[in-house]
């Protein structure tokens, strides 16, 4: 048994535990709050929604952002290379920081997300965003002609 | 899963033994258990597998994500209006998603705190080839020049327009009057997306003397716009109000005091709280009138005693929108100098909220100078009018009026060289427009 006060579990949806300093979890309003509630003896916290591969990230996040004396400069580093991601895996760690409430993890993804349709083509925006294209070849050149301008 | 659902038990257990302790708390977990149930419910929305077997694991970047409607439109709402209109061309789904009156109004609300969506719209007359132009102008902190782009009016192919004046913008929408050889019309135009309507012919003559505003009433979810025409001299006609679901103008009624007062508005019926405003003038002061959009009240806008001691006529006091709050403005002369001041209502209908904004002591020139736009550093542009020239120009405060216009011969013809920021158009005689936030909003679907 782990002790009380320093340690707690988060348990994802595929059954993986990810125990935590309390300090790192509780900045998180949603794990603060279910940590002040949940009964003592079990001080596990259940994730229905996250899976172990994502959580795993979220955690590495956390840990990062809640290190002592980490200095700007690192954290940008370390952001630059936590992002690189595929788009899915990025839409994962979106979904968990949506659940888990961290608007500052939301906030670094939807801004990750919006550098990667940056002047991109139409082609890579739908593949960023998993958007199947469901024009007809004459239907997307119209919409094409109608907008050309948007493009210049 | 049912482990986890023994899980769900425990926690909703724990949290109703406590839920007496704190009131505070036990709202903490309720909104906890809430979003757990949502996203439970999202999750299964979006068909995911849960939990993944170890095989969606590892090919889980050939699976194609589909984002749930709600992430992207939180994404998108971030993006500027020409790059949603290039977005459009991504599918079906995208396009329904963008003109969706819900997206459009998440987008216009983060946008009218970005400075990035803060435009200028500028028409101008060149006298050299006599023709007007049309601009769109950045009011972003970092003004370049690729940014500022000519405009061609979204217009009707019939329509050949020899002039073209800006009479009001809200919310990315601007009322536009165009004049042919004999015919003037007004249009509903949005710049952003080039899409425009012809508005129905008004009730009076289009003699140059209309004024408009143009708002949304919340109360029935419809734009409309109000039209009033200001004539000193000749006959009186009614102030008319058009809801674009109607499609036709409707006389409403006068101001009790109509008879005895004369009204005005200087170039436009600012839109603030749910009202039109204008100076309503009756021998030798002024009040500020607004006229709200779904009750069709009129009321009284309480002024300072500054305010009251101020001489009113048409060109001296006139009421502008800045920074969402309403602004009276005035131009003062005497021999020599002119002082043009404005004050800022900081709240809405509080006599005593009437706050000095600013004071400059400008050359008589000048005959009248209006408040356009804050920046964020507090810097204000105005519109201006050229007594001598009868040009008319923009201007900020930190740019003394004094040192302004400055002619330089340039081939055989006179050019006035001032402008505020160095990628804006050059000014030759008249230029005038007002500032606006862009927006998808659709003339057309209105």
């Amino acid at each position: 048994m782990m002790s009380l006060g320093k340690l707690i579990t988060l348990k994802t949806n595929d059954n993986e535990e990810f125990k935590l300093d309390k300090t790192v979890a509780v900045k998180l309003e949603i794990i603060k709050n279910i940590v002040q509630d949940v009964d003592c003896t079990s001080n596990v916290i259940p994730l229905p929604n996250i899976d172990g591969k994502t959580m795993t990230k979220v955690v590495k996040y956390w840990k990062k952002h809640s290190e002592e004396g980490v200095t700007e400069v690192q954290l940008k580093n370390f952001d630059q290379d936590f992002l690189k991601m595929s788009h899915s895996e990025l839409h994962d760690v979106h979904l968990a920081a949506k659940y888990l409430d961290d608007n500052q993890l939301k906030e670094v993804i939807i801004q990750e997300f919006l550098d990667r349709i940056k002047g991109k083509p139409i082609e890579e925006i739908r593949e960023v965003f998993g958007i199947v294209n469901d024009y007809t070849p004459e239907e997307e050149e119209e919409v094409r002609r109608e907008n050309a301008w948007a493009f210049e | 899963m049912a482990q986890k659902r023994k899980n769900d038990g425990k926690l909703a257990e724990s949290s109703c033994c406590k839920k007496q302790k704190t009131k505070g708390k036990a709202n903490f977990i309720f909104s906890a258990l809430l979003s757990f149930i949502t996203n439970n419910n999202f999750l299964l929305k979006l068909g995911k597998k849960n939990p993944p077997s170890i095989d969606h694991l590892d090919v889980d970047d050939s699976v194609t994500v589909q984002f749930p409607e709600e992430i992207l439109a939180n994404i998108l709402s971030r993006l500027p209006v020409r790059s949603l209109v290039r977005f459009k061309c991504v599918s079906k789904f995208s396009t329904t998603l963008i003109s969706d009156p819900y997206f459009t109004k998440k987008h216009l609300n983060r946008a009218r705190n970005d400075h990035d969506s803060q435009k200028l719209l500028i028409y101008q007359w060149g006298p050299k080839d006599s023709t007007f132009s049309l601009y769109c102008c950045p009011l972003s902190p970092v003004q370049q020049v690729k940014d500022v782009q000519k405009l061609k009016l979204d217009r009707p192919s019939t329509l050949k327009p020899r002039s073209c004046l800006i009479h009001c913008c809200y919310n990315g929408l601007a009322i536009i009057e165009i004049r042919d050889k004999d015919r003037v019309k007004f249009l509903l135009w949005n710049p952003s997306i080039r899409e425009s309507i012809v508005l129905p012919p008004l009730g009076c003559p289009g003699d140059g003397r209309s004024r408009f505003g143009l708002g949304y009433d919340s109360s029935s979810g419809e734009y409309k716009i109000m039209h009033m025409h200001q004539n000193l001299e000749g006959p009186n006609y009614p102030n008319e109000i058009l809801a674009l679901k109607d499609g036709s103008w409707r006389s409403i009624d006068e101001h009790p005091r109509a008879n005895r007062c004369w009204f005005y508005a200087t170039d436009s019926l600012p839109f603030i709280h749910a009202a039109f405003h204008w100076i309503q003038v009756s021998r030798n002061y002024f009040v500020v009138i607004s006229f709200n959009i779904s009750t069709e009240v009129y009321i009284k806008i309480p002024l300072s005693e500054e305010l009251l001691s101020l001489k009113a006529g048409p060109d001296t006091v006139g009421v502008s929108v800045l920074e969402g709050m309403l602004c009276v403005h005035s131009n003062i002369f005497f021999t020599g100098n002119g002082t043009f001041k404005v004050w800022v209502l900081k709240e809405y209908g509080v006599k005593e909220s009437w706050m000095p904004l600013l004071t400059i002591v400008k050359d008589t020139l000048y005959v009248y100078a209006a408040p356009r736009h804050r920046f964020a550093d507090g810097e204000v542009l105005f519109w201006c009018l050229n007594i001598e020239t009868r040009g008319h120009a923009f201007r900020t405060v930190s740019r003394p009026f004094r040192s302004w216009p400055r002619w330089v011969t340039r081939g055989n013809t006179f050019r006035m060289v001032s402008r505020p920021f160095r990628s804006w158009p050059r000014c030759d005689t008249i230029q005038g427009g007002h500032a606006f936030t862009e927006s998808l909003i659709s003339p057309k679907s209105l």
